[in-house]
């Protein structure tokens, strides 16, 4: 599945305000749970995963986080999508004592990995695309991010 | 052809592992290096000295008796082929 099947304007916030990673992932996660996407274990079970195993991905500017968790806590997969006004701080996955500012949390809710490898490969391909990624910072609303990664599928 | 076991851990088992393994494997593949790839979580990953090598993401515990490649190249694409030398060098023996 590419990613673009797994979103939807509903899935995408725009200008988060929140000044802390578990916040934001609670934020996000609330929308997945109110959209059907997860279980209500979700939010707690992507925070403690965080907090045990980092998410943040350093990029070539920009940095991202993708937190996660297990499929028994997701009902439809689908990836929620949260544009920071103000970067918050996440540990980086590769290094957990390290922190970076992430400007682009991905909150993946994923039920067959093997399924969403597409979709990961393009959250990844984002990561290095410094011109795609600035887009998406400066996206309007979630329209607009919509269709620049709707845009790179074709 | 000799046959090595991999295995790719990261925190969920869910997300990055997965890439990685299909990663690695395309890559081993074009290399003719035949190797089975399993992917865990680091809490599944129990006893590990059938592998040859393992791959993460993340920290892992350091008592393991396996070399292991903490790397985000196979994510992120920068860097691979440069892991994929060390991985190749130590299925093949010669640190």
């Amino acid at each position: 599945m590419k990613l673009i099947e797994l979103i939807n304007e509903k899935l995408i916030l725009v200008g988060l305000e929140e000044r802390d990673n578990h916040d934001a992932i609670k934020v996000l996660g609330n929308r997945l749970l109110t959209e059907g996407y997860v279980k209500d274990t979700f939010i707690d079970a992507a925070i403690q995963r965080e907090k045990e195993y980092p998410t943040g991905i350093q990029g070539v500017e920009i940095n991202i986080a993708i937190p996660h968790t297990e499929n028994t806590h997701v009902i439809n997969p689908g990836v929620a999508i949260g544009v920071l006004k103000e970067e918050v701080l996440f540990n980086k996955m590769d290094n957990p004592d390290e922190r970076i500012k992430v400007k682009i949390i991905f909150l993946l809710a994923i039920k067959m990995p093997e399924l969403h490898l597409e979709a990961l490969k393009e959250i990844m391909n984002i990561v290095q695309d410094a011109e795609m990624i600035k887009a998406i910072c400066v996206g309007k609303d979630s329209k607009e991010i919509i269709n620049i990664i709707g845009r790179e599928d074709k | 052809m000799a046959k090595y076991n991999i295995c790719v851990v990261c925190g969920s088992g869910m997300a990055t592992s997965v890439l990685i393994s299909q990663q690695l494997k395309d890559l081993l593949k074009q290399r003719n290096i035949d190797a089975n790839i399993t992917t865990t979580k680091v809490s599944d990953l129990g006893a590990v000295s059938h592998y040859n090598v393992i791959v993460t993401s993340t920290l892992l515990p350091n008592n393991l008796d396996v070399p292991v490649i903490r790397t985000m190249s196979f994510l992120t694409g920068l860097g691979m082929d440069k892991d994929v030398d060390k991985i190749v060098n130590i299925l093949q023996g010669n640190k």
